[in-house]
């Protein structure tokens, strides 16, 4: 596991690299336009996203094909991506975070959104993430947009559907902290769901 | 102690339009296994099903010592496996690509894989992407020994390789073999490298085996007759493996040469190669 996890470091340490430059000029612009708080979701996000391209990449160069042969099993093969995709989603938050505050303390302004945005970070990586991931295992490479469309659109059903369920027992406007800690919840349990299914049904790496 | 490596019995794997028969063969340790076949014969399926890259729909795999139809980590500690092109993530470096198999394999050792590479001109610090066919099999050749494989799986390893790198490849087989523990099984569909290095042969044609034998056996006992319409006619059926029909005449694929050659004195008996015996199996009829 550890092996697998170094690979995927190595791997995706150049495209993070990338993907947190070009998303700290677009969200350092943003933030003066809407919040500073939105550096959170425009950093954690893509960051996370790295992950699940690399089980697209890996099945190009036959990595994937070839790793089954290495004495890791296939639960430990996807579980190593999930693991990498929680990293990153954490990484994100905190370097997200991190501008946010300092992006506030240089304009010596407050922003009252910042836990509006982690929640959504969360909800919003770790919902995709379900679903992109198992997607990205099963369909074959040129496909893959199609696990992209579906776990944004599914996100948003999703998310949707819970603030709406929750808006029939309390008013959510007004437990604004409380729905995201719920939809969190929901999340984190849709993504271990997502793993462990994941672990256990997907047996065909070619 | 089993003295096979690998024993195949009846895998089974059905595809849309594409079905891998009953394919039963084993690799007897010390020994190099040939697999031929013509592209699509099921070689790679073979080999998918019995790494369980994909899922078998039935049969039985036995590597080295495992239980019946179980591969576990310390099975797969003991397989090399070299499929066709590259087996890496590109942007890995091969000192990268060390740190990572150091991580996986308990047997891994660092020193012979850094000597192979020297030993094959490969920069430990320039970017797999960067390089040619030839040195991505070499690699992929220095990964599978370096972790006390005893059992080597090469799909395709010598495809589109100029002959020198695949002779070099070839040469670290045979040396490879030389302990009588390590076997080898190598699919290709290029038979004069297996004519070299082979000791036995399974051949695949359409999902079915058609046989197992001693490359020995398939050169000294397997013929080509050749002879005109009449003769062909006075031919026992049951001495005609398959045949094509040329403009000159019939060429025939017999067993048992030498006994042939007594009982049809008169007709023209060449030796064979092993592409010859597939060619007349793909392209003859029964």
């Amino acid at each position: 596991m550890k092996g697998l996890l170094l690979k995927d470091f190595y791997t995706t340490k150049a495209n993070i690299l990338v993907a947190l430059l070009s998303c700290l000029v677009m969200a350092i612009g943003l933030s003066f336009v809407i919040s500073p708080s939105v550096v959170i979701i425009l950093v954690a996000i893509p960051l996370s996203m790295t992950v699940s391209g690399t089980i697209i990449s890996d099945k190009k160069n036959k990595w994937t094909q070839y790793s089954v042969t290495l004495p890791v099993s296939k639960k430990q093969i996807i579980s190593s991506k999930y693991i990498a995709y929680l990293f990153w989603v954490i990484v994100g938050l905190i370097v997200g975070t991190l501008i946010c505050l300092a992006v506030l303390k240089i304009t010596n302004t407050t922003d009252n959104y910042m836990n509006i945005f982690i929640g959504f970070s969360i909800i919003i990586s770790l919902l995709s993430g379900s679903i992109i991931m198992p997607c990205n295992f099963v369909l074959p490479e040129e496909q893959s947009i199609i696990g992209t469309i579906l776990a944004y659109s599914l996100t948003s059903g999703i998310l949707a559907l819970s603030i709406f369920g929750l808006n029939q027992i309390f008013n959510v406007r007004e437990n604004m902290n409380m729905t995201l800690v719920i939809c969190c919840i929901i999340s984190a349990v849709i993504y271990i769901i997502s793993w462990i299914v994941s672990s256990q049904k997907i047996k065909n790496f070619n | 102690m089993s003295d096979y490596a690998l024993k195949v019995e009846n895998l089974t794997k059905k595809y849309d339009g594409f079905l891998l028969d009953k394919v039963s063969f084993y690799v007897p340790k010390g020994n190099i296994v040939g697999l031929i076949g013509e592209n699509g014969a099921g070689k790679s399926t073979t080999i998918n099903t019995m790494l369980e890259i994909v899922q078998k729909d039935s049969g039985d795999i036995y590597i080295l010592d495992s239980k019946k139809n179980k591969i576990d980590n310390d099975i797969r500690e003991r397989i090399g496996v070299v499929f066709d092109g590259n087996n890496f993530p590109e942007d890995l470096t091969p000192n990268k690509l060390n740190n990572v198999l150091k991580a996986i394999y308990k047997n891994w050792e660092e020193k012979k894989f850094f000597e192979l590479l020297e030993k094959f001109s490969l920069s430990k610090d320039k970017k797999i992407k960067k390089f040619s066919r030839g040195m991505k099999m070499k690699l992929s050749i220095s990964v599978a020994l370096s972790h006390k494989a005893e059992l080597l799986i090469l799909d395709e390893a010598t495809s589109g390789l100029d002959p020198v790198v695949r002779d070099d490849i070839l040469d670290i087989l045979l040396d490879f073999v030389q302990d009588e523990t390590h076997s080898i099984l190598i699919s290709s569909h290029i038979t004069s490298d297996l004519e070299k290095v082979a000791d036995y042969i399974v051949f695949i044609h359409e999902g079915k085996m058609i046989f197992e034998e001693t490359k020995d056996n398939l050169i000294y006992d397997y013929g080509i007759m050749k002879c005109k319409q009449k003769e062909f006619d006075s031919i026992d059926k049951e001495d005609i493996i398959r045949f094509r029909k040329m403009d000159y005449g019939y060429e025939i694929l017999v067993k048992n040469k030498k006994e042939l050659e007594r009982k049809y004195p008169n007709f023209i008996m060449d030796n064979i190669k092993i592409e010859d015996i597939m060619l007349m199996y793909v392209k003859g009829e029964k």
